[in-house]
């Protein structure tokens, strides 16, 4: 008993010391960010973190989050280095590749060489749904031996249009790609089947592989991928997932398949099939492990797929994935930004820091250029201390994406037209967007500097290009916070309507 | 995870030769998977022997081989300073960048990028470091055979060189396009080429396609089994680039002219050659095994 008693007070005193050292970190980490006097400014919100940090997260009769990490598998070694005693056996099944495809490009028949050349798995049928290219790309597939089924581009969804493959495809399973992904090794499809027949009695009855990135990928892609692998517990390890929780969190964490490379059973597939026009793979995921199948992650097999974007692309998606996940998930919260005007005060001084940066960062202009991570610091500190009070509109700047540029000109004209916000509403939310945007940046900084350093002016050049990058996934979270904010009120204003049209132009083509 | 790359002259760019066209492609890619990457770089000098530049954002040191020698302590103390969780050495033979490791201390990962005749004249006997380390690699099953039967108690394992296939598809266009067009691309439209006019000798070095100024029509390359592996005969492939590989290079000429026996590599009938991803991820995978 009296062990017993030891043992619960040394968990308890455990938790609380982790608590204690994570608030100190919290603490560390604000002051480095925005010095004593930002601490002091921003403490009514760090205290409701942290009461909702001590408050028990678990439901009665939920499994704990401790138990979702055990789910870490040890992680095998890739088919092709494991064959010291010989070749595996080849696997007795038909797998069905479906692969939507609009001007697939160059890279698309080395794709389609790899998969019709995998080994390991008695048969391989190649299926391209295609959607209207104009450069050869149907010709390519039907000459490397592919099905090709034309999809006519008005009817084309990335759910249907998938959907749409299963149905057509005659395999024992059914692995959706994508057209720019590229399998890593002779023997990968081998090694993703082998994987999800080995676990099929834990009751694992779909999987992905993670990516590994393309030699021309952006810095901003490398971080943000390797920080999402690290939040689904991915990034080294393959990982089997199944339902912990209805928290959003826990969904996205432990639901999460990916189109780029998805393997199931065919039958399963039409069971479940996929559902709605963005994130698809995930709300399949999900559904799976609501009714208790599991899922899984794989890193010891990889698929080669990453991009190098512009800015614009990711004001977009990011705009696109808070709108998704909001209504998507019920007890998705956001912050709820105060005035419009204010956020793109916040935006243009971001924006104006950043033009006159690029010519330091990356001896443009023949200064000296700086050693990397002193200075991002010195920026940083730029930044914080220079937060414009109102909407000044800086006409002249260059964030290395003229469409971009063009967008964020027309925001802030826009946003300029509509009725004055109260000055202190201004200056807040203007404060608040430069705070998210320094997180987001300090975030960055610590990834590139634990990787990259030195002075070299191509590295403070892919530096500046992803910051801009990380600027305009900040606007556009910040700008979907307000527009999901303002859908939720019942009166209708001009932000609402100016927030509409801006839905609507960021949305499209994502 | 902080890699340490020990190769010879890394400065002296990635078309210099083919073990620093693979040893710049695995410094980038493993910085693309979050790595932090340092190299050590050997070179013929005592006086850079120290001293540091940065090359894609890498920590590149110069080392002179017979300076840490003279003085191990010193390079055990360096090695210890980059607190490396796993050090990978790549060469074309051990002799290039022989260093004075201590026990305990050595590389986790040799690759011995080819395999020269000069080499097996030198070889003498595998260093205790290259016993010692976890993984040993070559390109080919030639060169693995080569060296194995150098040192039959050591095992080696083959990882083709990987074909920048991006830089290449960006650099062919359309030699790319033309040889998916035609399915099986032949070297037969070649034959009525006036060759005086059309063949230029290139020097082995530039070992990648990249090197080249123009585009060729066909590229005809040493044997394979007298290099141990070629990158260009690999790129040819990614490519569908008529690739000759007569048996001796004398009668390259009498190849080219007689179409019925080529050895023309076939496009879309051919596997994939590894890319250099591809490799930077097997690399990945055998320094956590």
């Amino acid at each position: 008993m009296q062990r017993r008693g030891v043992c619960s007070i040394g968990r308890g005193g455990l938790a609380v010391s982790r608590l204690l050292r994570r608030a100190l970190d919290g603490v560390r980490k604000a002051v480095r960010l925005y010095g004593w006097r930002g601490l002091l400014v921003r403490l009514p919100q760090y205290l409701q973190l942290f009461v909702r940090e001590v408050r028990p997260v678990t439901l009665p009769g939920e499994p704990s989050v401790e138990g979702a990490a055990s789910m870490q598998v040890p992680t095998r070694l890739h088919p092709e280095l494991a064959m010291e005693s010989g070749e595996p056996a080849m696997i007795d099944a038909c797998v069905s590749v479906v692969i939507p495809t609009l001007n697939a490009g160059a890279e698309f028949l080395p794709l389609l060489r790899k998969l019709k050349t995998q080994r390991g798995v008695r048969q391989i049928e190649l299926l391209v749904l295609d959607s209207g290219s104009k450069d050869g790309t149907v010709a390519a597939a039907q000459a490397a031996g592919a099905r090709v089924e034309v999809v006519a581009p008005g009817d084309f969804s990335h759910s249907g249009t998938r959907n749409r493959g299963a149905e057509l495809a005659s395999g024992t399973h059914v692995l959706f790609m994508v057209q720019d992904a590229y399998p890593i090794g002779d023997w990968w499809l081998h090694g993703l089947l082998r994987y999800l027949l080995d676990h099929q009695e834990q009751g694992l009855v779909a999987l992905s592989c993670t990516e590994y990135c393309r030699d021309d990928s952006d810095m901003m892609y490398e971080c943000n991928i390797a920080s999402y692998y690290r939040f689904l517990g991915c990034k080294e390890d393959d990982r089997m997932a199944q339902f912990v929780g209805n928290g959003h969190e826990s969904l996205r964490t432990m639901g999460q398949l990916s189109d780029i490379a998805c393997l199931i059973e065919r039958e399963r597939f039409l069971q479940y099939r996929y559902r709605g026009e963005f994130a698809e793979d995930l709300d399949l995921g999900v559904r799976l492990i609501q009714d208790g199948f599991r899922i899984a992650m794989l890193a010891s097999v990889k698929v080669i797929h990453s991009h190098n974007r512009p800015a614009l692309y990711y004001l977009k998606r990011s705009f696109v994935d808070i709108e998704f996940l909001k209504r998507r998930f019920a007890d998705f919260e956001r912050p709820r930004p105060v005035s419009a005007q204010g956020l793109m005060a916040g935006a243009m001084h971001v924006a104006h820091l950043l033009n006159r940066e690029r010519p330091v960062m990356t001896d443009g202009a023949g200064h000296e250029p700086q050693l990397l991570e002193a200075g991002f610091d010195r920026w940083l500190d730029t930044l914080r201390s220079e937060v414009s009070p109102a909407l000044v509109v800086h006409q002249e700047f260059s964030l290395g994406d003229t469409r971009m540029e063009t967008v964020l000109r027309q925001l802030v004209a826009e946003a300029a037209r509509l009725p004055a916000s109260h000055p202190k509403d201004v200056a807040a939310s203007a404060r608040a967007f430069v705070d998210d945007f320094i997180a987001r940046m300090a975030f960055f900084n610590q990834y590139a500097c634990s990787v990259y350093g030195g002075s070299e002016p191509a590295v403070g050049q892919a530096w500046w290009e992803a910051s801009c990058k990380v600027f305009a996934a900040s606007l556009g979270v910040n700008l979907a916070d307000m527009y999901l904010d303002r859908c939720e009120r019942p009166e209708a204003d001009a932000e609402r309507t100016w927030l509409h049209t801006v839905a609507r132009q960021l949305m499209a083509g994502v | 995870m902080r890699i340490l790359i020990i190769t010879n002259d890394y400065a002296a760019g990635p078309l210099a030769s083919l073990t620093h066209h693979v040893t710049h492609a695995l410094v980038r890619l493993a910085q693309r998977e979050g790595h932090h990457v340092r190299v050590g770089s050997v070179v013929n000098s005592t006086t850079s022997h120290g001293s540091t530049s940065w090359v894609g954002g890498a920590t590149v040191t110069a080392l002179d081989a017979s300076v840490a020698h003279a003085d191990p302590a010193a390079f055990a103390q360096w090695v210890q300073a980059q607190h490396a969780d796993v050090i990978h050495c790549l060469a074309p033979s051990p002799q290039m960048i022989d260093l004075p490791w201590q026990q305990g201390q050595g590389p986790t990962v040799v690759t011995l990028t080819g395999w020269r005749e000069v080499a097996s004249a030198v070889i003498g006997t595998a260093p205790a470091w290259l016993r010692q380390a976890r993984h040993r690699v070559c390109a080919s099953t030639i060169a693995q055979a080569r060296w194995q039967a150098s040192w039959p108690d050591l095992n080696f394992r083959v990882l083709p060189h990987g074909v920048d296939l991006l830089a290449l598809l960006r650099k062919f266009p359309h030699v790319a396009e033309s040889a998916h067009r035609v399915s099986e691309p032949t070297i037969a439209s070649l034959v009525p080429m006036d060759l005086s006019a059309s063949v230029r000798w290139v020097p082995l070095h530039p070992v990648s396609l990249l090197g080249l100024e123009s585009t060729p029509d066909a590229v005809v390359v040493p044997p394979v089994d007298a290099t141990g592996f070629s990158l260009v005969a690999n790129e040819c492939a990614a490519l569908g680039l008529p690739c000759l590989e007569p048996a001796g290079i004398s009668a390259w000429l009498t190849q080219w002219a007689s179409t019925s026996t080529p050895t023309a590599l076939q496009a879309m009938d051919q596997p994939m050659p590894t890319r250099i991803e591809e490799e930077a991820f097997f690399y990945d995978c055998l320094y956590r095994h």
